[in-house]
């Protein structure tokens, strides 16, 4: 077994793969970005700037979808692997938050102790304290304050754990392009199952039961505007002309059919996002997103996937 | 020389090695296979046990409900105390398609039991009382009902309850759905210790109060409290399913009977329709003990409460015995892994095959000495209720027992390998978790 584990390892150093260059440009840029955004939406609850605060959640959702749909800094050190339950709870757990957080609200405890669950600090809590309660009262904007801070510093966390493992996701570029692979199909699977076809009415666990008010940010309308922001990203990963992405290294490998047919159904899933509203998942339109989303995902998980050996390698010769 | 061509030649050399280093686990002739031997008989002793144990608790329970004393109260917790222990090995047992849990093939005559035995978490405010996020007692539950009672839910039944029986437990359990747990383990554990959390907020503690205090029901419900005889009808009720539950289980897993589960199991059923093909049963058994650790084990139960944090997604949260549920749920693993049950050995093993276990036993010793710390810091400092509070600094430990148990999970791909049976990472995951 140990002889194929070095044959393995001999086809994999003549491969080129995602690099430093996309590291330093995708990765470590967009969560400077997501950064930035949460400090200047702090700024603007400090200031009680309601049409700032509006406008800079915007923001906030929209960067942090890009860190989100690159995230694989757990597949490097396993430490962060739940990193991202502590900003978002979308579909993640089946706790109802609201309830909580009116509570919270309306108790005299201690917010230190008060807020101590994970979920009461989340992006998903700030959307509905930021949307519906009001700033002007102390305890309100305090609250939003305390999750705003929480997330600036769980994204603090994930910057310090990208530079610290950067060498480790360079010095391997198969296993570098297993796992971007596989975060990929993971988020594309989301992207359509949960954040489209759950809304239209056309997952199975919603079939033929569409609803607005179950998109991601439906209390804020940022719904399509996370969807294009985890869109946009994927086009840094797979089509990108600044630096040697997947879809070069698909090429490499004589998968040029099977990533071309991927960008593809990307750029058309980014033109259905452009031209949707919040309000029309439930329509035509909405069907049109899930259709290209769906054809993203098998473009990737079945022919992508198959067709470059080297994801199924890494796992192989991980073992006996 | 072209890529596919290379990919070929991989893959011919891997089948022939794994032929190879597989080909005594597939023996001719009659022969049954040792690894299955191994496993059943295992099965035998584990759940005999168990069974025994549970009679045990069902006698410490009667004691008690005939003369509820603090002295008969503290036997019946210990007997449960001590059931839980073999019965939480036992749970290795579970997905694999076997009867304790089966969803399909004639096993299934057995009952499934699993959900009635051990189903949680419980919605136990229909059950008793519970002091509730307002401080306040409810009521409306099936111990203060005197006639019928609604449980509530999707389309439930309406049930009479004025004697609880078994079958009335039976009748109402997951009735409206599947919160509406009436029956098993953890069922009693409420009705002797009663709620420990406070609901509002658990790391308020405002219910009971303390590190290494558990749920403290006053002996007044069962002496002087006016629904004191009908909680000695719903624990005496609970007990007798349990035991009736097991009997069933075990006699699937008993020697000498030509028509049961083990002997199917082993290729022997009278039966010759009702067996086992041996690569099936192995597929059944690595795939199952593979989500059971990972699925179950690292995330619902442990993942769950540590990451919210949340007590209620404990596992023992009455009786504050989370920590021995995973460490005899880790240690059911570790015994069909090895071939072993308390410290005798019961012949050929799944691990056995592995050439290289370098990296699982690398594995399987952190585990260990994470499981000891928790449990020796549940006896001497704080409880599992405590330890994974956000700024405990058993918080992060048990995150990483966690990540752990789940790699623990992934590496049974590799050890069903080396026994010439391939699985894939969706054989050892929950389909649900899947799509996480």
């Amino acid at each position: 077994m140990r002889y194929l584990v070095v044959i393995i390892f001999f086809i994999s150093i003549v491969v080129n793969a995602v690099g430093e260059k996309f590291f330093n440009q995708v990765i470590i840029v967009n969560i400077i970005l997501a950064i930035k955004s949460v400090d200047l939406l702090i700024d603007n609850i400090n200031q009680a700037n309601s049409t700032r605060i509006r406008m800079q959640f915007g923001n906030l959702v929209s960067s942090w979808k890009k860190v989100e749909t690159t995230y694989f800094l757990g597949d490097l050190n396993e430490d962060y692997l739940d990193t991202p339950r502590y900003i978002d709870i979308f579909h993640g757990n089946n706790e109802e938050i609201k309830p909580q957080l009116d509570l919270i609200i309306n108790s005299n405890d201690e917010l230190f102790n008060a807020m101590y669950k994970y979920s009461h600090k989340t992006i998903n809590a700030l959307e509905y304290v930021l949307f519906t309660k009001d700033l002007s009262h102390q305890r309100v904007k305090n609250m939003a304050l305390i999750i705003a801070k929480s997330i600036k510093s769980y994204l603090s966390e994930i910057l310090d754990g990208y530079k610290m493992y950067q060498s480790k996701f360079l010095e391997n570029e198969q296993y570098a392009s297993a796992i971007l692979l596989n975060t990929l199909i993971a988020g594309t699977y989301k992207l359509k199952e949960w954040r489209v076809g759950d809304v239209a009415g056309l997952s199975k666990k919603f079939k033929n039961k569409p609803n607005n008010y179950r998109a991601e940010y439906a209390t804020s309308g940022n719904s399509v505007n996370a969807i294009k922001a985890i869109l946009e990203t994927q086009a840094q990963i797979i089509n990108s002309p600044d630096y040697q992405d997947l879809g070069d290294i698909s090429r490499q490998f004589k998968a040029r059919k099977e990533i071309d047919q991927a960008i593809s159904a990307l750029n058309d899933s980014i033109a259905n996002a452009n031209n949707m509203s919040e309000f029309d998942f439930i329509n035509d339109k909405g069907k049109r997103l899930y259709q290209s989303t769906n054809r993203l995902m098998k473009a990737y998980y079945i022919s992508l996937m198959d067709k470059l050996g080297f994801v199924s390698k890494v796992l192989d010769a991980d073992g006996d | 020389m072209h890529d596919s061509t290379k990919k070929l030649m991989i893959s011919f050399v891997l089948t022939v090695v794994i032929v190879i280093s597989a080909a005594s686990v597939f023996l001719s002739g009659n022969e049954i296979n040792p690894l299955l031997i191994t496993y059943a008989n295992i099965a035998t002793i584990n759940y005999t046990d168990a069974l025994n144990d549970a009679k045990k608790l069902g006698i410490k329970l009667k004691d008690f409900t005939i003369n509820p004393t603090i002295e008969t109260m503290g036997n019946a917790k210990a007997a449960w105390l001590n059931a839980r222990e073999s019965y939480s090995q036992t749970e290795a047992f579970r997905l694999s398609n076997g009867p304790i849990d089966a969803e399909e093939g004639w096993h299934t005559s057995y009952g499934a039991p699993e959900g009635r035995l051990n189903a949680w978490p419980l919605d136990e405010n229909m059950i008793d009382y519970t002091t509730n996020a307002k401080g306040r007692k409810t009521s409306g539950n099936i111990i203060d009902t005197p006639d019928i009672f609604n449980p509530g839910g999707e389309n439930p039944l309406v049930i009479d309850v004025s004697i609880i029986t078994s079958d009335v437990l039976v009748a109402l359990n997951e009735n409206g759905g599947n919160a509406n747990v009436t029956t098993g383990y953890h069922v009693i554990e409420f009705l002797l210790w009663g709620q420990d959390q406070d609901y509002t907020n658990f790391i308020k503690d405002s219910v009971t109060h303390g590190a290494l205090l558990a749920g403290q029901r006053p002996l007044a419900d069962y002496t002087i409290n006016v629904n004191a005889d009908r909680r000695k009808q719903y624990l005496n009720a609970a007990a007798s399913l349990i035991i009736s539950d097991l009997e069933s289980i075990t006699s699937a897993w008993a020697d000498g009977d030509s028509t049961n589960y083990k002997a199917a199991l082993l290729g022997q059923n009278s039966d010759v329709t009702k067996n086992i093909n041996v690569k099936v049963a192995l597929k059944q058994i690595f795939s199952g003990l593979g989500i059971f650790i990972k699925s179950e084990l690292a995330n619902e139960r442990i993942a769950m409460a540590v990451l919210t944090p949340s007590e209620e997604d404990e596992h023992s949260c009455f009786s504050d015995n989370t920590h021995r549920d995973i460490t005899q749920n880790f240690q059911g693993f570790k015994n069909l892994l090895f071939g072993t049950y308390n410290g005798f050995d019961y012949g050929v093993a799944l691990i056995d095959a592995m050439k290289d276990k370098t990296k699982l036993m690398g594995l399987i010793a952190s585990v260990n000495t994470k499981i000891n710390q928790m449990n020796t810091l549940a006896q001497v400092s704080r409880h599992f209720d405590y330890q994974i509070h956000p700024n405990d600094s058993q918080a992060r430990q048990i995150k990483i027992l966690k990540n752990e148990l789940r790699a623990i999970g992934d590496q049974m791909i590799y050890v069903a390998k080396s026994n010439g049976i391939d699985l894939t990472v969706g054989n050892i995951m929950d389909v649900e978790e899947i799509k996480l």
